[in-house]
């Protein structure tokens, strides 16, 4: 059945998309919510059914789905905490977390999705919805930034 | 740790060992929940819509052959206290399955409630007055859906709570009642009504509202 199908594929790519959500959002009880309302968004969709096809397609839809929720509840989410860790005693996603700190909304996404997701530029841009040149200059300028805060603070 | 090894950890190459810990995580509830109660709606609007269709076939057919105080009792809907005592009834009472989501996990039946109510439920404990925690269902109301939280003393005497969203509702007066040899109990919490429903004499009942709506 295409729901079942549906349903067990976006349960395979929650853990993804969640780590995704934690590192974009830096708070992991609001990446929580925030994805499950993304996740609702596609259920709902009469056309979910047969958009989802083909199943690569899906986490890059969840992500389109998730930053629309977050940008409708920007003004509720928490954010992260903007602060430089321990050196020694912070965990290892602790220090990135600090240095996605650094970005702007935009460069974050397309840090995340282009380090972390491993998403090709042209899916990337068409998560976001911006120019492949756009989203390049994003990204070296994300990549500069998380690089130079490292090697900066850590 | 060297500088050095700490710097080449920390590489952008290395942000997915970071976030290692996210994906081997089990999935939150309330995530699953998601998955599966958009899929349970889609279903659920489907089948709404078939039935109002069969409905106004049905009514169509019937319209010539009934007259209009006939109409009129079809239009009046069963109330909350009948509701309450049928879903008592239909499922606390089953000796197999009382509830859908049991008392193992507090927290998921909390979450679960909660999202299907539209309204924060708290699952409060009567352990103190002798009633355990069975666990919660989900009952069909009206063109919505209402909790039911179930208990049981040591003697197996079921307390079911039947908790409506009252949030755009007029308020709820306290009064008590029996139906069928069950007692109940209603009471209004502001954005919730509330039923409790139990055949323990009415006494009883009274004490364990008191206890429920103090908190």
């Amino acid at each position: 059945m295409a729901s079942q199908k549906l349903q067990q594929a976006l349960l395979e790519q929650i853990p993804r998309a969640r780590r995704y959500a934690r590192a974009l959002i830096g708070d992991a009880e609001s990446a929580d919510t925030l994805l499950s309302l993304a996740v609702l968004n596609i259920v709902k969709q009469p056309s979910a059914v047969t958009f989802f096809t083909p199943s690569n397609m899906l986490l890059p839809w969840l992500y389109v789905e998730l930053h629309t929720v977050l940008d409708s509840n920007n003004g509720t989410v928490q954010d992260r905490k903007n602060s430089v860790p321990d050196r020694f005693e912070s965990t290892l996603y602790e220090r990135y977390d600090s240095s996605l700190g650094m970005l702007t909304d935009l460069q974050k996404r397309i840090y995340l999705l282009t380090v972390l997701e491993q998403f090709k530029l042209s899916v990337t841009a068409h998560v976001l919805d911006k120019p492949i040149a756009e989203i390049k200059s994003h990204f070296q300028q994300a990549h500069l930034l998380v690089t130079e805060h490292i090697e900066s603070n850590f | 740790m060297p500088n050095t090894l700490i710097k080449k950890k920390l590489s952008p190459i290395n942000i997915a060992q970071a976030y290692q810990g996210f994906l081997e995580e089990p999935v939150p509830s309330h995530i699953f929940d998601a998955v599966v109660s958009g899929k349970a709606n889609r279903i659920f609007n489907i089948a709404k819509i078939g039935l109002l269709l069969v409905a106004g076939f049905v009514l169509s057919m019937a319209i010539g052959l009934i007259n209009n105080d006939e109409i009129n009792s079809l239009e009046s809907s069963i109330n909350i206290e009948q509701l309450a005592v049928s879903s008592h009834i239909t499922f606390a009472k089953d000796a197999v399955y009382p509830v859908r989501v049991g008392n193992n996990d507090l927290d998921h039946l909390r979450r679960w409630l909660s999202y299907r109510l539209g309204q924060q439920v708290q699952i409060q404990s009567l352990g103190n007055v002798g009633y355990s925690l069975l666990g919660g269902n989900i009952v069909p109301d009206g063109d919505g859906v209402s909790a039911m939280i179930v208990y049981e003393n040591a003697q197996g005497v079921k307390l079911s709570l039947f908790i409506r969203n009252a949030q755009f509702a007029n308020d709820l007066e306290q009064s008590t009642g029996i139906i069928d040899n069950y007692n109940w109990t209603a009471w209004d919490n502001g954005q919730t009504h509330s039923v409790l429903v139990s055949e323990i004499e009415n006494t009883g009942l009274q004490q364990l509202m008191s206890v429920l709506s103090a908190r």
